[in-house]
């Protein structure tokens, strides 16, 4: 076989090698194929456990995953949720908007307070008819046990410096002074979220309050007939809506999900259970 | 000489692309799972990997041709000749900028007053012209 020959095949070989190496090296740096990225917001925001809930930092990394992945030309978010932390809940609606590409919230049975403020922040809301929706305010609430203590002869002595330092103790009453600045607080975080809520909706921020009924829930109907809501449909109306913007010929969905390790799974497992004791405990009466 | 040589290294680099970064880089993005190739934002970490695999592909293409032929094709086609790289660790150092471009910086200062770089005087290796003999009648 003559030289040339020889360099012929071996420079044929090499390419093949190098084909076949690059395919492995690929495939560790897979990616999901769908065009329209499905993330789910299930549960309460800034509490996950085995019995639901997400938290701000899960939720920011698929979205991060589902920008960075250029397959996906839509993110549709999938929203079961009551809300949750406020805090968790404005990290992710930050993020939200910083998303480039076009963004769909579709709200299956409960889209509520933190939950809603999410939606906004997309392009476009789809909702049930018989979704649970709106209650746009804030909440706070602790258990306070004085009562409890004053029956059984336990007295309660507060030694703190300065005099605020040990508000919200479950051991003794609010006073006046300090549920004057609770409810500063509050009123604070209800704007900013009431603020943000028309911003996002193109509302002024009158209508908003006005419309949202004093913090009340509402039907999916109601609250596309109230404008807080875009579309009233299922998952084939999103799909629809994630198509039109997305100008998609055909959609392809991929699910992005948190994978939990086996130790998440068994912390969740331990320290859930007690986590949901406490929440069942503060239901208010 | 070092017109050829560059000549030689302008081939090696066209072959290269064709036969082997064209086809692997279709191959590392399709196994991806990419559907549409047009922008590559937010893929900054895979694109440094192959990016690196890349560099290590075109010494793996130099060395192991210098080591069984004493020379790559674009030598083959401007009659230069390794000379040398008797073993494969020899072909592999004399290369070894191209795995590390930075070393380029060293590497290319003695080719101002001789005709071998500098890794080639460590791994004790030169190129040579050969022209080939034709007779005509």
């Amino acid at each position: 076989m003559s030289k040339e020959l020889r360099m012929f095949y071996y420079l044929i070989s090499l390419s093949l090698l190098a084909v076949f190496s690059a395919a492995l090296l690929g495939s560790f740096f897979s990616v999901l194929p769908g065009n329209v990225a499905l993330i789910k917001i299930d549960g309460e925001i800034g509490q996950p456990g085995i019995f639901g809930g997400v938290s701000a930092d899960d939720l920011i990394s698929l979205i991060d995953e589902a920008e960075r992945n250029p397959n996906v030309k839509v993110l549709v978010f999938s929203i079961n949720s009551p809300g949750g932390s406020i805090v968790s809940v404005q990290e992710v609606v930050e993020r939200v908007k910083e998303v480039q590409k076009p963004k769909v919230a579709w709200i299956r049975d409960m889209g509520t307070s933190g939950a809603y403020w999410i939606a906004s922040a997309c392009d476009a809301i789809v909702a049930s008819p018989f979704s649970i929706t709106g209650s746009i305010g804030v909440v706070a609430s602790y258990l306070e046990f004085s009562g409890l203590f004053e029956r059984y002869g336990i007295k309660y002595v507060n030694l703190s410096i300065p005099k605020k330092k040990d508000m919200l103790t479950p051991y003794r009453e609010l006073t006046e002074e300090e549920r004057e600045d609770v409810m500063e607080i509050l009123n604070e975080s209800y704007w900013g979220f009431l603020e943000d809520v028309a911003h996002n909706r193109n509302m002024s921020v009158e209508e908003v309050m006005n419309l949202s009924d004093e913090g009340a829930v509402m039907l999916g109907k109601e609250a596309y007939e109230r404008g807080f809501v875009d579309y009233l449909g299922g998952k084939k109306k999103a799909l629809e809506v994630a198509k039109e913007l997305g100008n998609l010929s055909e959609v392809e969905v991929s699910v992005y999900e948190k994978k939990r390790s086996m130790s998440e799974l068994l912390s969740d497992l331990l320290f859930g259970l007690s986590r949901f004791e406490l929440k069942a405990s503060q239901t208010p009466s | 000489m070092l017109d050829k040589r560059f000549a030689a290294l302008l081939i090696d680099c066209l072959i290269f692309y064709l036969l082997l970064f064209l086809p692997s880089s279709l191959a590392f993005f399709y196994s991806m799972g990419l559907r549409d190739l047009t922008s590559l934002e937010g893929l900054e970490a895979p694109s440094a990997s192959f990016l690196f695999f890349s560099l290590f592909l075109f010494f793996l293409y130099k060395s192991s041709f210098e080591f069984s032929f004493s020379q790559t094709p674009g030598k083959y086609f401007l009659s230069l000749e390794v000379r040398g790289a008797e073993k494969f660790g020899d072909a592999l150092l004399r290369n070894l900028p191209f795995l590390f471009p930075p070393l380029f910086l060293f590497d290319l200062l003695p080719l101002v007053t001789s005709d071998q770089r500098l890794f080639e005087r460590i791994s004790h290796t030169q190129v040579l012209y050969l022209p080939k003999l034709v007779i005509e009648v």
